[in-house]
């Protein structure tokens, strides 16, 4: 991460302005808390999430997945933990808790498969929508690194349904 | 006794790892705590089993078989001189120092113990010299007392007759943190174990490496320690002790190279060591770690533990430069082995890690294998760079050029 790219220049500059970090863990109030914590290095993603309450959806009695409105982290961890953690609040966003289930997943592959070519050769986002994910197209397949990525991505399964 | 700069030199020329480059950079190595690097001539004595005389020990009546055999019982015998083991000491191989502890823990606690016993162990220690004891307590009922650390992670000894007692039969402990290279005192410890009739086991991964051991001068009943943070392969651990409590131990593994006399319904065992040596061993990694072992005496334990001392004090002098730095272990040298642990004011340990590898700097970082002492200190983990025999002034200024860039590179 740290060979002096581009896409170093960007993770640093996002790690350094971090758009939807709290600087202490969520008021229970401010919406559903979710959490990952790494045992192995002891860093910690907590989210909060506000969404939004769908109806039922005809004839199945069961509420549909929710809309995410809006939604925070508090992180302690290193910056690659961090920025990750920020770039999910910002793309999940207007999605349902389904589609960010699956979105978490595809993003999952994404990190632990080895990038074709070279390992420094930029590859493309696993979600079209939000390119942004491929500044951490380096670490792909790096045991070292991706867990430290993925550790918001798991806090995504923890969202109370 | 020193390394002078020529020797140093023809030392670092026999590590061929030591000529490669990382991340394009030339190798600073400091993460000699996790493993060391391995001389030519340890690959070289590997090789030649392999090459020349491939065959198992103690039990073939030909002359490779014979040849394998002296070759792996002359490691024993090294390690015996390099030790000053006692006559009734008795030199165990294992594959870890991991393993030696367990072996102790099944063989001889699950043996022994029983409820209202109780097993002491400390806040610094890896989780190889915790956890069997916590297995074992909770297998027989036992329990596992621990002698708190103070901020500097150093040993509080203040109330030691409050934990080290009438109840205790055994106390493990590390020689030294392989955090904070911190040697507790350990005349104290040993003494008070002693009057309790209290057995002592004594983690010495990071001690045997680093320090010149005289175990007729170290009452102690076990010690261990590995082979491959001390030059030699990875894949052969040690472990030290004395013949009365291993002769009342029961083996730990069971099956062939370890018997006597084989029936249908019942056995009986080999003398100590095989006792404990069940299975075909790590035989080219013994012979491997014999070369190891010849290669330090050459240099001299001393001697490497005064160049070691003299980095480490470098280090210590350079971190007080820096107040962005927060050193673990306290900032005096004296009873310290060459461990640096510290952390950067605002960035996580991987960050520093990974910035340093890009610098070609492969230190190690997280919690070391000690989440307790993490969790004394509240911190997810530090960054460690540990000195061996074959690093230089020259790393240590690379070292914290690295560390000056990581906390430029987070600070702006």
């Amino acid at each position: 991460m740290y060979g002096g790219s581009e896409h170093t220049r960007k993770l640093m500059d996002r790690y350094k302005h971090q758009q939807h970090r709290m600087q202490s863990p969520a008021h229970p109030q401010s919406g559903v808390a979710a959490a990952a914590v790494n045992e192995r290095c002891g860093d910690a993603v907590e989210l909060t999430v506000r969404l939004e309450p769908q109806p039922a959806a005809p004839g199945t009695g069961s509420e549909i997945s929710s809309k995410v409105l809006e939604m925070q982290h508090h992180t302690v961890g290193c910056s690659i933990c961090q920025v990750s953690a920020d770039f999910l609040c910002e793309t999940a966003v207007g999605r349902t808790l389904d589609e960010l289930t699956e979105l978490a997943g595809r993003v999952r592959n994404w990190i632990l498969t080895p990038a074709a070519g070279t390992s420094n050769e930029p590859s493309a986002s696993p979600v079209p929508e939000f390119p942004e994910l491929e500044l951490f197209s380096e670490m792909r397949g790096k045991k070292s690194r991706t867990r430290c990525f993925l550790l918001p991505w798991e806090a995504v399964e923890a969202i109370p349904r | 006794m020193y390394i002078s700069d020529a020797n140093l030199e023809t030392i670092r020329a026999d590590f061929p790892i030591l000529q490669r480059t990382m991340r394009g950079k030339p190798l600073v190595y400091l993460d000699n705590g996790a493993t060391s690097l391995t001389p030519t001539q340890v690959i070289e004595a590997e090789s030649r089993y392999y090459t020349e005389y491939n065959a198992n020990i103690h039990r073939g009546h030909y002359e490779f078989s014979e040849q394998a055999t002296v070759a792996f019982d002359d490691t024993r015998q090294l390690i015996k001189d390099f030790l000053h083991v006692p006559d009734d000491g008795h030199i165990i191989f294992t594959k870890s120092s991991t393993e030696s502890v367990n072996l102790v823990a099944y063989s001889w606690a699950r043996k022994f113990l029983k409820p209202g016993d109780e097993i002491v162990s400390t806040e610094l220690e890896h989780h190889a010299n915790l956890v069997p004891w916590q297995a074992a307590a909770q297998a027989t009922g036992a329990t596992l007392r621990i002698i708190p650390v103070d901020e500097n992670g150093h040993l509080v000894l203040d109330h030691l007759d409050q934990i080290i007692g009438t109840r205790t039969r055994l106390v493990a402990l590390s020689a030294m943190s392989n955090v904070t290279g911190y040697m507790p005192p350990l005349e104290p410890i040993i003494a008070a174990a002693r009057n309790a009739g209290a057995l002592i086991f004594l983690d010495g991964a990071q001690l045997v490496s680093h320090h010149a051991v005289d175990l007729r001068r170290l009452d102690v009943d076990f010690l261990a320690f590995s082979a491959h943070k001390m030059l030699g392969p990875t894949g052969v651990g040690v472990l030290y002790g004395r013949a009365e409590v291993l002769d009342a131990m029961d083996p730990f593994l069971y099956g062939g190279d370890m018997i006597q006399s084989v029936y249908l319904e019942h056995s009986t065992y080999e003398r100590l060591p095989q006792k404990f040596e069940a299975g075909t061993p790590n035989i080219a990694g013994v012979i491997g770690f014999g070369a190891a072992i010849r290669y330090l005496q050459g240099v001299g334990m001393e001697a490497i533990e005064a160049h070691e001392h003299r980095l480490l004090e470098t280090m210590l002098q350079e971190a007080a430069q820096r107040p962005f730095m927060q050193v673990y272990g306290g900032s005096n040298p004296a009873r310290r082995g060459g461990i640096f642990s510290f952390n950067i004011n605002g960035v996580h340990p991987h960050d520093t890690g990974a910035l340093l590898d890009s610098q070609g700097v492969a230190i190690r970082t997280g919690s070391h294998c000690a989440q307790p002492l993490m969790r004394h200190w509240n911190i997810p983990g530090t960054s460690r760079a540990v000195v061996y025999l074959y690093n230089t002034m020259q790393d240590i200024k690379r070292f914290f050029t690295a560390i000056d860039r990581a906390h430029s590179l987070f600070a702006s």
